[in-house]
């Protein structure tokens, strides 16, 4: 009876160790590749930086037909860009900022104003004007004038509702008045 | 049906504002020809397609050079209404063909060509009607041209059953030769009538390409005969793919043209890449949040799309089939919080690519990714 406790700890830890694998990976990948790609995933967490985008990349990489080698290095440059994120933003950043700028870094935001804007925003969330800027780029708007806009609206501390308002028609014909003409990129 | 055609482009896509795809390919091979000695052969093909609010434009051609015989060309344009309305879509306009083949007068037809196409997930059903008047070696003649096409699409796969039936009017003016293949015998009643049953397969996968048909021509007193294409390509860079064809094809039944086989290699220019669907008023992806939990999203792509897969992080980078809106957008609603998801869309079993009007990037897997951004 003694043995019992010892036992079921056994048991509980084993399934507890079962359990943290991602149920995505082990049904989309071979055991031995979801393994392989879980010790990413969970260094990654170690880290205490964001993992479910790096399950996402995985499976992104399954369904487009890639090796798991091309998995893994992907994986590594997202880890990367996440880790960058996390260093400009701090340990106390939440999940979102680090996603979200992890993400414009990959699109190339320069790191410069990654550090820019979280210094305008303060204790505030960069989500906001990181997905403002995302959106604005996606429909043409020229990357550096948005990033005008978006830093002068940081700096007035605008309200969230603000950077979703921006349309690709405000960056590209009103240009901060903040600065002056032909100090735009 | 001849594979040996010529081809006049027009560049009319600056008068297109929607969407343009514009494609030149050129290559050279060997050929047989019914009838005629085995030679080499260069071709130059041409496509282009334009729509413009529901107009859509297509004109294609080619030629072929047979060195030793002469040069064989067939042009032809259509310019079609189209329609889309809860699921279903409708095409309807003129059409004509021309074509002049080894040794042969120029012939051709001009016709009225109605679609009726249904989207049901991954089937559709396709009916067509062609009717009209051909100017062959005999004459001008009426004819028409029923087709029923039934498809299925699976990811990068799409496979499809055809049935088309070609036959002069009941009516005939006479002369022993009323559809252009004179092969073709006469029936009791005074009819020409050719059927050809085909299935196709198109696969997709990245870079590579496949499309193929098989199929078999029969009719009334008429001996079964077999005709096969396949194409391959390898895109090699966004506007250059190598192109591989080979084939036996029949006769065209309706102009005369003569069937053989061919073989070719060559390399393919998209000089107006597929699908590229320019600024609109309307943005091609839109995104608004349904509840605090659901986003509606759609998607304008060009009205002659019949099935519209999406994936990406949102889905787990499962494929789900996306629905016709009533204004002609492909539409769906999926689970989101605010944020960046990397999404694709598949149209009409084409490659995965980003959907229009997305911010696009580098995938890492050596293609790319639209980003949707979900604001709160």
């Amino acid at each position: 009876m003694r043995a019992l406790p010892l036992v079921m700890a056994l048991v509980t830890g084993s399934a507890l160790t079962l359990g943290a694998q991602d149920a995505r990976l082990g049904q989309r990948f071979s055991p031995a590749e979801a393994s392989r790609l879980q010790l990413l995933v969970d260094s990654a967490g170690n880290e205490h930086l964001p993992t479910d985008p790096l399950v996402l990349r995985a499976l992104e990489g399954q369904a487009k037909g890639a090796s798991v080698v091309e998995i893994v290095n992907a994986l590594e440059r997202l880890r990367s860009a996440l880790r960058s994120a996390r260093g400009v933003l701090g340990a106390t950043a939440s999940t979102d900022d680090v996603t979200t700028a992890g993400a414009a870094l990959e699109v190339g935001m320069p790191v410069t104003e990654l550090q820019e804007l979280r210094r305008l925003r303060g204790k505030d969330a960069i989500t906001p004007p990181l997905n403002a800027w995302l959106d604005l780029v996606a429909r043409g708007a020229s990357p550096g004038r948005t990033w005008s806009r978006i830093s002068d609206l940081a700096r007035q501390r605008a309200p969230d509702a603000d950077f979703s308002r921006l349309t690709p028609a405000d960056i590209g014909h009103d240009p901060p008045p903040s600065r002056p003409p032909g100090d735009h990129p | 049906m001849t594979t040996h055609r010529w081809t006049a482009i027009l560049l009319l896509g600056a008068a297109l504002p929607l969407s343009a795809q514009l494609t030149v390919t050129s290559g050279g091979g060997a050929g047989h020809l019914d009838h005629l000695t085995p030679s080499s052969l260069t071709t130059i093909t041409g496509t282009f397609d334009g729509q413009a609010g529901p107009s859509l434009l297509s004109l294609s051609g080619n030629s072929e050079q047979h060195f030793g015989l002469g040069t064989t060309g067939l042009a032809s344009a259509s310019w079609h209404y189209v329609a889309d309305h809860g699921g279903w879509h409708a095409e309807l306009g003129p059409d004509g063909e021309w074509a002049r083949d080894i040794g042969a007068p120029t012939v051709g037809y001009a016709a009225a060509h109605l679609l009726l196409a249904r989207a049901v997930g991954a089937f559709s059903l396709q009916a067509e009607w062609e009717s009209g008047r051909a100017w062959i070696a005999t004459g001008a003649r009426a004819w028409y041209r029923p087709t029923l096409t039934a498809r299925w699409t699976a990811g990068p796969i799409a496979l499809d059953a055809s049935w088309q039936s070609t036959s002069n009017a009941s009516d005939s003016t006479g002369g022993s030769q009323i559809i252009g293949d004179d092969t073709i015998p006469e029936r009791s009643n005074g009819e020409h009538q050719v059927h050809d049953v085909s299935a196709g397969l198109r696969w997709q996968m990245a870079r590579f390409a496949f499309d193929g048909r098989v199929g078999q021509r029969f009719g009334v007193s008429l001996a079964p005969e077999m005709w096969w294409q396949g194409e391959a390509s390898f895109r090699v860079t966004p506007i250059m793919s190598l192109v591989a064809r080979s084939g036996r094809l029949a006769s065209s039944a309706l102009l005369g043209l003569r069937g053989g086989a061919s073989t070719t290699f060559g390399v393919r220019l998209d000089l107006v890449p597929p699908r590229a669907v320019r600024p609109v008023a309307l943005r091609a992806t839109e995104v608004e949040r349904e509840t605090s939990t659901t986003i509606h999203v759609w998607f304008a792509l060009p009205a002659n799309a019949h099935h519209v897969a999406f994936r990406g992080d949102l889905t787990d980078w499962k494929s789900v089939t996306l629905d016709r809106s009533g204004d002609g957008r492909w539409e769906t609603l999926l689970r989101a919080a605010p944020g960046v998801y990397r999404v694709d869309i598949q149209v009409d079993g084409d490659a995965w690519s980003p959907p229009p009007g997305l911010a696009v990037a580098d995938d890492g897997f050596g293609s790319r990714v639209g980003l949707l951004v979900v604001t709160p």
